[in-house]
């Protein structure tokens, strides 16, 4: 077992992030003995690569990357969730970014060749589009499918129901 | 997803092969379009998505309890994996301490699910490369462990036995001594399993050196498990954070160099046996006590007083329709499945449902490789790589 590393405003990428990125990172909070850094949309990728290289942080694993649909609990709609490892740290970072309905954000498919789908997913079921993704596509759900399944405004049963598969293509109609 | 086609020539020398979705060398409902010149493969897109239920976008309609059933779905061989995840991240937001017993309970089950998890890999695995009597040894192995579960839970294949909390109900005496029989006959299975494979010539020839991958590809690819253990990183969350306990055992994280397929195999058959002494362990470990946590807000009184008293039947009604509340806040745990890291990234909102259930799941980053690990192999090494990294479909497409 490692270390624990110091956790919220005391969190040593904390420091360095802001010395660096100036007011990019927004806020610095801590969640169930975990810290959450909230990062302006633009730099995210900016930020992982930073996060990633930097000697004394070395956050090379990507766990995980996910959408958040706040509605209007918060003053963005939308939220990006990534959820950074580090071996040599032993540390957990989760790293958040605002994104309102149209806003697009930076890949970090370059960062973490591992964000391909997660990105993709994230797109299909939040409609939240990533620049420069080499391979924008829908994952889980069909390449004709409608809407944003995991949009709080999405009904749990769906807007629409197969008629019929077919070699043309599968016809959909709305559901009653 | 895009729906499947004919196999097309591309180019000249090359076609698009289309393999699944239904193939018996996918281990699931998988479709790849594999962009072949002659036997080499040049590209692979693996279309997913044809099991998707939309588990996290179901549960937050769920109340708490009712998502333990969901999480049980994401991963047939080692169900209650998943569920101990979902279940740890719950108790992080209600600040929760789960006894002692529970904790050792569940280590147990944990590593019996990786165990049965690891023999139906290497049943699947070894039929993909025409070695059918270890598949054999390995099912009848499973069938005990699933057992096993008919005996402590109630039920065979999704168990539902994990609670926030704690556990559902004790191990009786007689499938503890099930348990250690197991244990103690299991390695000599192993034995026999392995003298069919390891120094096998024919298998050698189809996985050593098939599908090898660095360590920092690996990481920059987020593999996690006995993918990445084998490229000789020894990440196991089990040591590295441990969770419910797992300091307190005694095991060695099984590690290789080579990150191939037979070393995947190895690291694999060597997590069984790693498996066995912590089972044992917690067997030794258990000792009286209760089985949830005091906190009448979000464990149910026991049955039996459900049926004789009236403030414990109107306590049990209300936490089971209504639910119950779990502070403001997010959470994720990572626990280490036989595939590799589980994250369960939960947020809630205070209300007896949760605002957002992230699952993310080891075969998905794990296919995702895929591409990586087959370009330039041919296509029957594609069968021999996809196989070493033991996907669930239903992990991949949630």
């Amino acid at each position: 077992m490692m270390m624990p590393v110091s956790q919220g405003n005391n969190h040593p990428a904390v420091h360095k992030l802001a010395r660096t990125f100036g007011r990019s990172v927004i806020e610095a909070a801590c969640s169930s003995g975990q810290t959450i850094l909230t990062i302006g949309r633009n730099d995210i990728g900016l930020v992982c690569r930073f996060l990633r290289d930097d000697h004394d942080l070395r956050y090379d694993h990507l766990s995980d990357l996910c959408g958040v649909d706040y509605q209007d609990k918060k003053p963005t709609r939308f939220e990006v969730v990534y959820q950074l490892y580090s071996s040599m740290l032993g540390d957990r970072l989760c790293i958040r970014v605002g994104v309102a309905g149209g806003d697009r954000v930076p890949t970090v498919t370059d960062v973490w060749p591992a964000a391909d789908w997660l990105e993709r997913e994230c797109w299909e079921m939040f409609g939240i589009y990533f620049d420069r993704h080499p391979d924008v596509r829908r994952l889980l759900t069909l390449d004709e499918y409608g809407g944003f399944p995991l949009r709080k405004d999405f009904p749990l049963r769906g807007t629409v129901e197969i008629v019929e598969v077919a070699e043309g293509g599968v016809t959909w109609r709305p559901r009653s | 997803m895009a729906a499947p086609v004919v196999n097309e020539v591309k180019s000249a020398g090359t076609m698009v092969l289309h393999m699944g979705p239904v193939h018996p060398g996918l281990h699931g409902i998988l479709s790849l379009d594999v962009t072949v010149a002659g036997e080499v493969v040049l590209a692979v897109r693996p279309s997913v998505g044809y099991l998707h239920r939309g588990i996290e976008k179901i549960a937050e309609n769920k109340t708490y309890t009712q998502i333990i059933m969901l999480m049980e779905r994401l991963d047939f061989t080692a169900p209650m994996i998943s569920a101990f995840g979902y279940c740890l991240a719950v108790e992080k937001l209600l600040d929760l301490e789960v006894p002692e017993r529970s904790q050792d309970i569940r280590v147990i089950m944990a590593e019996l699910s990786r165990i049965q998890s690891h023999l139906v890999w290497l049943a699947n695995y070894s039929t993909d490369l025409g070695s059918t009597t270890p598949a054999m040894f390995a099912f009848q192995q499973r069938e005990r462990i699933l057992d096993i579960w008919g005996m402590v839970a109630g039920s065979r294949m999704h168990p539902f036995y994990l609670r926030i909390g704690g556990v559902s109900r004790d191990i009786s005496n007689e499938a503890a001594e099930h348990i250690s029989e197991f244990v103690e006959t299991f390695p000599r299975r192993i034995d026999e399993c392995e003298a069919f494979l390891t120094h096998n010539q024919i298998w050698i020839g189809r996985t050593k050196g098939v599908g090898a991958v660095s360590a920092e590809e690996a990481i920059r690819h987020g593999l996690t498990g006995p993918v990445l253990r084998a490229t000789g990183v020894a990440h196991d969350l089990r040591k590295v954070h441990p969770y419910s306990g797992y300091e307190r055992y005694e095991f060695e994280v099984p590690v290789r160099r080579q990150g191939d397929a037979y070393d995947r195999y190895l690291v694999r058959i060597n997590e069984m046996r790693q498996s066995v002494g912590l089972v044992k362990q917690g067997l030794a470990a258990l000792r009286p006590g209760p089985l949830c946590a005091d906190v009448p807000q979000v464990i149910p009184p026991p049955l039996e007083r459900v049926g004789s008293d009236a403030a414990a039947l109107i306590h049990h009604f209300k936490i089971f329709s209504e639910g119950f509340s779990v502070p403001e806040g997010q959470a994720f745990i990572a626990i280490e499945s036989p595939r590799g890291e589980v994250g369960i990234f939960l947020v809630s909102d205070g209300s007896p449902r949760p605002y957002r259930l992230r699952v993310k799941t080891p075969s998905f980053m794990n296919l995702q490789a895929l591409e990586l690990l087959t370009r330039g192999k041919t296509v029957s090494d594609l069968i021999a790589i996809l196989g070493s990294l033991d996907i669930s479909m239903s992990e991949v497409d949630r």
